[in-house]
């Protein structure tokens, strides 16, 4: 199912004037103060969903998320972390932020904007295209580009 | 109530339907209520398994991130829920949110809850106790529905039930029934067919009923005239027996009479009230020996016996009454009583008459045969009662009958016969066999010269002179002969012939003699 939908928006994005969608190569980066060597895709997805308030080392978590205007990117990256669409993410917030006891990610305007964002706090955790992670930031876990 | 049901049919058919019916629908609602429960039970699951899928998205999010409050948000909507009596949730051994009051221990409905970014990691438990309490109440309110639909069903069959064996049973059948009392005690009469029953069963019923009628009446005209045939036969009948001149009478077994007619109690002189029934031998005393023998003769040879008897009279009459007695069957006999007195008196004038001379009132010859052989007999029996026998022969009659005409002679039979049963005694017996011949039988007499002796009385009685209707007188003698009974004389002749000689011998000696025979 989720090859399908995945095939279905690489036709797509075929027809997107950019051209390179699927060429998209996702990243997760952090602090590179931060001690965190590696992260898994569940440690990512606990971050990245309130389920995980600290990073492994304790260091208080601060995820980033990017607004939905920006690109695909966003859409990508919950597409291949939880084969969720961003609907489906939208109405999981919905849900918590009811209850008050949890609250979605912060939302970046721009790749620049998250690269910035990790860089300032020593708990951001961030996604990016793999080209655009510079030494800002430290790659912890690779999406992939598929 | 009980004997309202007892009397009508329609009635006791709907308590029959309601007693069964109600029995049978009260098991059912009873069989059915453990299926109820159990549909109810699976009712409530299938609703709680929706309510938890309902709430099982939230649930996940809520574990997923720890958040309380949601999980609890997620409880009050399951709660909400009458069937559910109590929820919770657990991650691990530790409850993160509950509602409904402590768990009763009754089953619990668990669902895994699967981490909603990762369906292989379980990360909570949904646990939910249904409220047994209501599936119960629900259960039993829907097995009183249904008994009670079925009250409502029986109601309706009862109703019917009554209905139609009011109009298609009782009804019919009181009417009949009316029909029948009407005709009952009267001959012929028929029953109508209720009205639209002429096909069924109680249409055979009442055709059955009217064969049947027809039939007893017949029997019964039958039987009125065969009665009226056997009363008059039974009044001819007893007219013939009281009015018949023969005493008829029956015997129980005991001997009593049990009935009788007006002849049988003038011929018995008994019994005079229809309540007695004496025996026999009580009516008639001086015959109760031989009465009571001849009834032991017919019971014991089973047939008729009769027999005369003589009764004297307190006037000294004498009666004669002849008994029959038949066999009647059972030891009862029945039996004929006539007075015979008539005839015997007719039939001794006969004997009388055929053994006297019509001249001289002495016993002729066949009389002198026939006392002679008797006395023989006897003495046969008893040789010591012998007895004289004397024949007399008339000297001197031929001359009379000669001089003086035949009825001068039979005059003088006539007078000698008188003084011969003068001269002996009364049991002594005279005859004349024939002509101017007498015989004497001397009774008791066997010596001869007591014979002798008597015999010359004889002779001077006859000698004695006779007087003729013209006024003459004439006087005959005797040749008497005599013999004595011996051992030599059983036969009559050789006694006559004895006396026979002895007369013989006593003419040849000068007449007018007695002679004995000697050897």
């Amino acid at each position: 199912m989720a090859t399908i939908r995945l095939a279905t928006l690489c036709i797509l994005s075929l027809l997107w004037p950019a051209g390179v969608a699927c060429a998209v190569d996702l990243v997760v980066v952090v602090n590179p103060g931060c001690s965190v060597p590696r992260l898994s895709r569940d440690d990512v997805i606990n971050l990245y969903m309130g389920r995980l308030r600290k990073l492994p080392d304790g260091t208080p978590a601060r995820p980033i998320d990017l607004l939905t205007s920006t690109g695909q990117e966003k859409q990508l990256f919950y597409q291949r972390l939880l084969s969720r669409d961003l609907a489906e993410v939208r109405a999981y917030w919905a849900r918590l932020t009811f209850s008050g006891q949890a609250s979605p990610p912060v939302q970046a305007d721009s790749t620049e904007e998250v690269l910035t964002l990790v860089q300032r706090n020593p708990g951001g955790i961030g996604y990016v295209e793999r080209s655009r992670a510079d030494a800002r930031v430290r790659v912890v876990f690779e999406l992939g580009d598929k | 109530m009980l004997g309202l049901v007892r009397r009508n049919l329609g009635l006791r058919t709907t308590a029959i339907i309601l007693l069964v019916g109600g029995a049978v629908g009260g098991a059912f609602a009873l069989a059915a209520l453990p299926f109820v429960l159990v549909q109810e039970r699976e009712a409530m699951q299938r609703q709680s398994v929706a309510l938890i899928d309902a709430v099982e998205g939230t649930v996940s999010t809520a574990c997923f991130v720890d958040d309380r409050v949601l999980a609890k948000q997620a409880l009050d909507g399951l709660i909400k829920n009458p069937y559910i009596r109590r929820a919770d949730i657990r991650v691990g051994n530790t409850t993160i949110a509950e509602v409904g009051g402590p768990p009763s221990g009754a089953d619990l409905l668990t669902r895994a809850v699967h981490s909603p970014f990762s369906e292989s990691e379980t990360i909570c438990e949904i646990r939910v106790e249904p409220s047994e309490a209501l599936i119960r109440e629900v259960a039993y309110e829907r097995a009183w529905r249904v008994a009670a639909l079925m009250g409502g069903q029986m109601l309706a069959v009862v109703l019917a039930a009554l209905m139609a064996v009011s109009v298609f049973v009782t009804r019919p059948i009181r009417l009949i029934s009316n029909s029948l009392h009407r005709i009952e005690g009267k001959e012929g009469g028929e029953i109508p067919t209720p009205r639209g029953h002429e096909e069924d069963e109680l249409g055979r019923l009442v055709r059955d009923t009217n064969a049947l009628i027809a039939g007893f009446s017949g029997l019964i005209r039958t039987e009125r005239s065969l009665r009226e045939q056997r009363e008059l036969d039974e009044q001819r009948l007893r007219l013939i027996f009281e009015n018949a001149e023969t005493g008829l009478f029956t015997l129980t077994a005991d001997g009593r009479l049990q009935s009788w007619n007006p002849a049988c109690v003038r011929v018995l002189g008994g019994p005079h009230s229809p309540h007695e029934s004496p025996t026999l031998a009580e009516l008639l005393p001086p015959l109760a020996a031989a009465l009571d023998a001849l009834r032991a003769r017919c019971i014991e040879r089973q047939r008729s016996v009769s027999e005369d008897f003589v009764l004297t009279e307190e006037s000294g009459l004498q009666r004669w009454i002849q008994i029959v007695l038949t066999p009647a069957g059972g030891g009862a006999l029945q039996g004929l009583a006539n007075d015979i007195s008539d005839r015997k008196r007719a039939e001794e004038a006969a004997q009388e008459l055929a053994i006297t001379d019509s001249l001289t009132g002495a016993m002729n010859r066949l009389g002198l045969n026939r006392r002679l052989a008797n006395m023989l007999a006897e003495h046969t029996r008893d040789p010591a009662r012998g007895f004289a026998l004397a024949m007399i022969d008339l000297d001197w009659f031929k001359q009379i009958n000669d001089t003086h005409g035949h009825d001068a002679g039979d005059h003088v039979l006539r007078v000698v016969a008188q003084r011969l049963e003068r001269a002996v005694r009364r049991t002594d017996t005279v005859a004349r066999p024939g002509g101017d011949e007498f015989v004497l039988l001397l009774d008791g007499v066997s010596d001869g010269d007591a014979a002798t002796a008597i015999l010359n009385k004889v002779r001077e009685a006859v000698l004695a002179p006779i007087t003729l209707d013209g006024g003459a007188e004439v006087a005959v003698g005797a040749s008497i002969g005599v013999a004595i009974t011996c051992a030599a004389t059983s036969a009559p002749d050789e006694l006559m012939r004895r006396a026979d000689a002895a007369m013989y011998g006593a003419k040849k000696e000068g007449r007018n003699a007695v002679r004995l025979y000697a050897e």
